[in-house]
């Protein structure tokens, strides 16, 4: 069942009045206030927002990682919100393809098997699919400008290469919806320009929608929707966030102002 | 990619990290080959797994949590720091039992445990093989509960940490 989204797109994420807060102690902090959003197949929501306001939390609850404390959270038609963790992991295998903050890549293995591993990890993979992933993972490597790198392990590649991987493993699983915190952050102009090029392939061949929270202005310009998440809430909609989001320098003012 | 390959490959790049424990159960395969108590050598090579496999899983919560993360399921997870236990077990003790039989050789003692244990044994030749058996199934015990703490680690608070190059 789905229903309609933005821009009129089948609802693929629907969160409702999602909230999320940790004990810390005898403090409570709560980190996400009534979080309500839909998320078409296709569609790329950009949520941005200055630090420590939960942009990662909100993207660990998209993602599947952590549940929210209450609200409704629907990934594909299924409630997700009461999911135990190992349903959500097989929720998340199926599903989701995700972009950690910090490029959480694995030291033993080479790029290519990095870019394998969601793969791997699912099931014995029959010689044949092996054979598909293999030239999959080394075709998405290539599309990120890292073909050259392929048997390359963590360590010999600097941050905004092992990003790229970690983008690349991202979609070897060809998800419904790609998670990503902060995913370009360490990315140059020209790979930047791959990447969004990348994602883009992906949305119009695939119908894969994704939800990245960014501080980066030059990716904004290629989001459907972009939010701004503010305290743990999603403030006004802005449908042309280049022109209204306050440039980085406005933005420590106003903090620093507040 | 299976446990046993990922573990493969986590032990075949960490085996300088990991000299303390191949050490110490070389030391233990070394003492059983020369006939000291299996009570003593046991304990010190259990020992040295748990606190390997501790400092390990410690060590390592980013990348087990990014497993997890990726589509491990938590008895994967146990299953592969298993492997990585009985690599290290075996990388120890395999190096310990040739230089304890070697040393037994060069003192003059026959190989092999003496009253009820030989006779139990029957022949010196089984003594590796029981050592190693015995050797792995203790630091396989031992192991097991930094292995299972490492799959109960909340994934997302594991994600979170800084990775090593940022720490500090």
């Amino acid at each position: 069942m789905h229903t309609e989204a933005m821009g009129g797109a089948s609802t693929l994420l629907s969160l409702s009045g999602i909230h999320k807060y940790y004990r810390h102690g005898e403090f409570d902090v709560h980190a996400l206030w009534g979080i309500e959003l839909q998320v078409g197949a296709g569609e790329m929501v950009a949520v941005c927002g200055p630090s420590g306001h939960g942009k990662t939390t909100l993207t660990n609850v998209i993602g599947l990682l952590e549940p929210p404390s209450g609200g409704r959270l629907l990934l594909d038609g299924v409630e997700a919100a009461g999911l135990g963790e190992a349903e959500r992991a097989v929720l998340r295998a199926r599903l989701i393809g995700a972009v950690y903050q910090c490029f959480t890549l694995i030291p033993g293995l080479t790029a290519r098997d990095n870019v394998l591993l969601p793969l791997l990890l699912r099931r014995r993979l029959t010689r044949a699919e092996r054979a598909d992933a293999l030239a999959l993972a080394t075709e998405l490597l290539a599309r990120v400008g890292l073909a050259s790198h392929l048997h390359h392990r963590p360590a010999r590649l600097d941050p905004g290469q092992c990003q790229r991987v970690a983008i690349a493993r991202a979609l070897v699983t060809r998800p419904r919806l790609v998670v990503a915190d902060e995913p370009t952050s360490r990315l140059d102009g020209s790979a930047l320009r791959m990447v969004l090029e990348l994602w883009t392939a992906c949305q119009r061949e695939q119908g894969t929608a994704f939800v990245i929270t960014t501080r980066d202005q030059r990716q904004l310009v290629r989001a459907s929707r972009t939010l701004q998440l503010s305290d743990g809430r999603i403030g006004a909609r802005q449908a042309d966030l280049p022109r209204h989001y306050p440039r980085p320098a406005s933005l420590h003012a106003a903090r620093v102002g507040a | 990619m299976t446990p046993a390959r990922l573990a493969l490959c986590t032990v075949r790049r960490g085996w300088l990290r990991a000299w303390a424990a191949l050490l110490a159960i070389g030391a233990a395969a070394c003492m059983l080959e020369l006939g000291a108590g299996w009570l003593h050598a046991l304990s010190l090579a259990a020992c040295a797994s748990a606190a390997h496999m501790a400092l390990q899983t410690l060590a390592r919560r980013r990348e087990l949590a990014t497993l997890r993360a990726l589509g491990m399921s938590g008895p994967a997870l146990v299953w592969m720091l298993e492997l990585e236990a009985l690599w290290i077990t075996c990388g120890g003790a395999l190096p310990g039992l040739a230089l304890g039989a070697i040393a037994a050789w060069g003192s003059g003692r026959s190989v092999g445990p003496s009253g009820q244990e030989a006779a139990l044994l029957a022949s010196g030749a089984l003594l590796p093989l029981a050592a190693l058996l015995a050797l792995s199934t203790a630091c396989l015990l031992a192991a097991l509960v930094p292995a299972i703490r490492a799959a109960r680690h909340e994934v997302a608070r594991g994600l979170a940490l800084l990775p090593p190059h940022q720490d500090g």
